[in-house]
């Protein structure tokens, strides 16, 4: 979906699941078409106080017709995922510097949050999206799905997706069969910029500072909800960008954009041992043992998974391999 | 205040005797629609049959839907025209209703029109919306989008119902997995259409669910800016959730239309005693007067005048009764045309 062609071959049959699992960059992608912008504007302006949100969330604010703010995009919104992509906001200046460049854009992986109060799910006629009680994971039976859409309209994310093929919404169904056997989803797995991280998230007042998630988000605070004003407590958390404009980030990320971007540009070693576990297993991390310089991930019965130096090793080799009778090339 | 209450407890006590003790109401509920003995075969699916001239067309009133949500207070049509026919096998309705756009509901954003035609399970009268936990109903929905895919010989397409998408070059393009509602046998999902009309139970809100054996057929034609749809069963049936009817039996029906440009939202009618004619039976009366012929827009509903104001005291006490509990106060179905 994102650098795609320029014909349009997301719509393509055996592709629909690439719909649930975009990057968009900010602040101009959107997909479908300025989703957060317009949900945004429907909810009307809202503000923080402090570190706390007295405004009204897209249920407190709906109409006595829904169960939340919300809108049903159109076919001219879902047809171009591309467009505004990589189109930077702000002006050009010479020797920009962090913390802000005037000008910026950034990427922003989008599946669903599988939310703690799932819109999709309490605005379904049919009850046919439910919300499993082992892992939380939100899915559309398949089998009940009438696809009315009122789950495509209600999720402020739109991340319930109308196939017009099968006449059902469908969406991102978190790899639930992979997690079932203690495996991240394929999405964190196959990241190649190794920037995903699964694993389990505990209520606020039962953080486990081992448990690596829970220490990203509860302790160290550097994993933020997108939206969170909108009332759905999202489970995807993101480390914001560090040069992106903080108003902008704001209202993306929340009001503790700024303690979070400054804990993460100079962590402490707990923090930079568990930023090493991203991207260094399939398997999902239970907990963590922060070493001398190296982090142990360990898997839900305690057992070790793989150590990881906080450095990876460097290793001088001669250029010519005699053994093999080759020149070596630079690489691992 | 006091007053009032008592008035209310009263009302409430009257309505809850009415229920208790199935105390026949003021007037007996008489035949509304009749459905006229005709020789086989019905014009199931021609709308536009002289057939239909042998049958009386009366007008259902219709108002919004206001319990659940998606609410849409307002009716997409005022009234409808209903007319029914029977061979003694099978009983056809055929509904005519005004609808500026023919959508069949193929996109993102589009939303099929729709007619349905609503039976008790077991007889009597459930709850009008969609029946009730133990007192379901079996209803006809006959659906633009099913018979869309029926003329078009197969269902949407990919490339079809995405115009964005210019090309598909997936190398495993129908291998079963990748349509997860088709592969599971969703009925919406099949992807070939044998008759437009779905034959459903529910009991309530969000219980829609396909009947395992019930019959449904049909057509629809939409000229003019008004659908003409027949929807069509057999009298005799053992599927569970549908009524086994013969000639001479009545039974409560009613009505619901979609207008697919209003978002799938749904416009409802209350109950209609329905007499299923016998052969040889004189041309009934017409309880109301008769409907323009298919084609001509559907008068608008005469204005109220109350009759069995006992039920709709009953059903107004006790749905208000229901949904207290949920802060919203219905009055639902209480618009009734004059009898002629």
């Amino acid at each position: 979906m994102h650098h795609g062609l320029p014909l349009d071959l997301t719509f393509g049959e055996g592709q629909e699941h690439m719909w649930w699992n975009n990057v968009e960059t900010k602040p101009y992608g959107a997909y479908p078409q300025a989703w957060d912008v317009q949900v945004l504007s429907q909810l009307g302006p809202q503000a923080w106080t402090g570190g706390a949100y007295p405004g009204k969330t897209i249920f407190e604010a709906a109409p006595p017709e829904k169960t939340a703010v919300s809108y049903l995009p159109d076919q001219r919104e879902w047809s171009s995922p591309n467009l505004y992509e990589d189109t930077p906001a702000g002006e050009w200046a010479p020797a920009q510097q962090l913390p802000e460049h005037h000008m910026f854009m950034f990427y922003l992986q989008r599946t669903c949050n599988h939310c703690t109060y799932p819109a999709c799910l309490a605005a379904c006629p049919r009850k046919a999206i439910y919300k499993r009680r082992e892992d939380g994971v939100v899915l559309i039976d398949q089998q009940r799905c009438r696809g009315y859409r009122r789950c495509v309209e209600a999720c402020p994310y739109k991340k319930s997706m109308y196939n017009p093929v099968t006449r059902t919404s469908e969406k991102c169904i978190g790899c639930y069969p992979r997690i079932e056997l203690g495996l991240q989803s394929r999405c964190v797995v196959a990241c190649v910029g190794k920037i995903r991280l699964q694993g389990w998230v505990s209520p606020p007042d039962k953080s486990d500072p081992n448990n690596p998630i829970d220490y990203l988000v509860h302790e160290a605070k550097v994993a933020l909800p997108l939206y969170a004003q909108l009332g759905l407590e999202p489970n995807l958390y993101y480390i914001p960008p560090r040069w992106a404009p903080r108003p902008y980030l704001k209202q993306l990320f929340g009001p503790n954009v700024e303690q979070a971007i400054a804990t993460y540009a100079n962590p402490d070693d707990r923090l930079f041992g568990v930023l090493r576990l991203f991207g260094m297993t399939d398997k999902i991390i239970g907990s963590y043992q922060l070493l001398d310089k190296a982090v142990r991930a360990l898997d839900a019965k305690g057992s070790e998974i793989f150590k990881v130096g906080f450095d990876e090793p460097i290793y001088t080799r001669p250029e010519y391999d005699a053994a093999a009778g080759v020149m070596r090339v630079n690489e691992p | 205040m006091r007053f009032r209450a008592m008035v209310l407890a009263a009302l409430l006590l009257v309505a809850v005797a009415v229920t208790v003790a199935r105390v026949p109401l003021a007037a007996a509920p008489a035949t509304d629609l009749v459905a006229a003995h005709v020789a086989g075969p019905l014009p199931i699916k021609d709308p536009a049959s002289p057939l239909w001239q042998s049958a009386v067309a009366i007008d259902a009133p219709m108002s919004g839907q206001v319990v659940a949500v998606p609410r849409a207070p307002t009716p997409s049509v005022e009234a409808v025209s209903v007319r029914a026919l029977t061979d003694g096998q099978w009983v056809a309705i055929r509904i005519d209703w005004k609808d500026a756009t023919k959508n069949d509901g193929l996109g993102h954003d589009a939303f099929k029109d729709g007619a349905a035609v609503q039976f008790p399970s077991k007889g009597g009268q459930p709850f009008i919306c969609m029946g009730v936990g133990g007192d379901s109903v079996n209803i006809l929905h006959w659906r633009s989008d099913f018979q869309a895919d029926i003329e078009r010989g197969a269902g949407p397409t990919t490339l079809g119902a995405n115009p964005g998408a210019v090309g598909t070059l997936y190398p495993l393009a129908g291998v079963a997995g990748f349509r997860p509602a088709t592969d599971v046998g969703n009925p919406v999902a099949r992807a070939t259409k044998t008759t437009p009309v779905e034959s459903l139970a529910a009991e309530g809100f969000g219980t829609l669910a396909a009947t395992a054996t019930g019959e449904g057929d049909g057509w629809a034609v939409w000229r003019d800016g008004v659908w003409s749809a027949v929807i069509a069963r057999p009298l005799s049936t053992t599927a569970v959730d549908d009524l086994d009817l013969a000639p001479g039996a009545t039974v409560a029906v009613a009505f619901a239309v979609w207008d697919g440009a209003r978002g799938g939202k749904k416009t409802v009618s209350s109950w209609v005693t329905l007499e299923i004619g016998t052969p040889g039976a004189p041309a009934p009366a017409p309880a109301r007067p008769a409907a323009p012929v298919q084609g001509a827009p559907v008068p608008s509903a005469a204005p109220v005048a109350e009759s069995n104001v006992g039920a709709y005291i009953a059903i107004a006490v006790l749905a208000g009764v229901a949904t207290s509990i949920a802060g919203v106060t219905v009055l639902y179905g209480l618009r009734r045309r004059a009898r002629a």
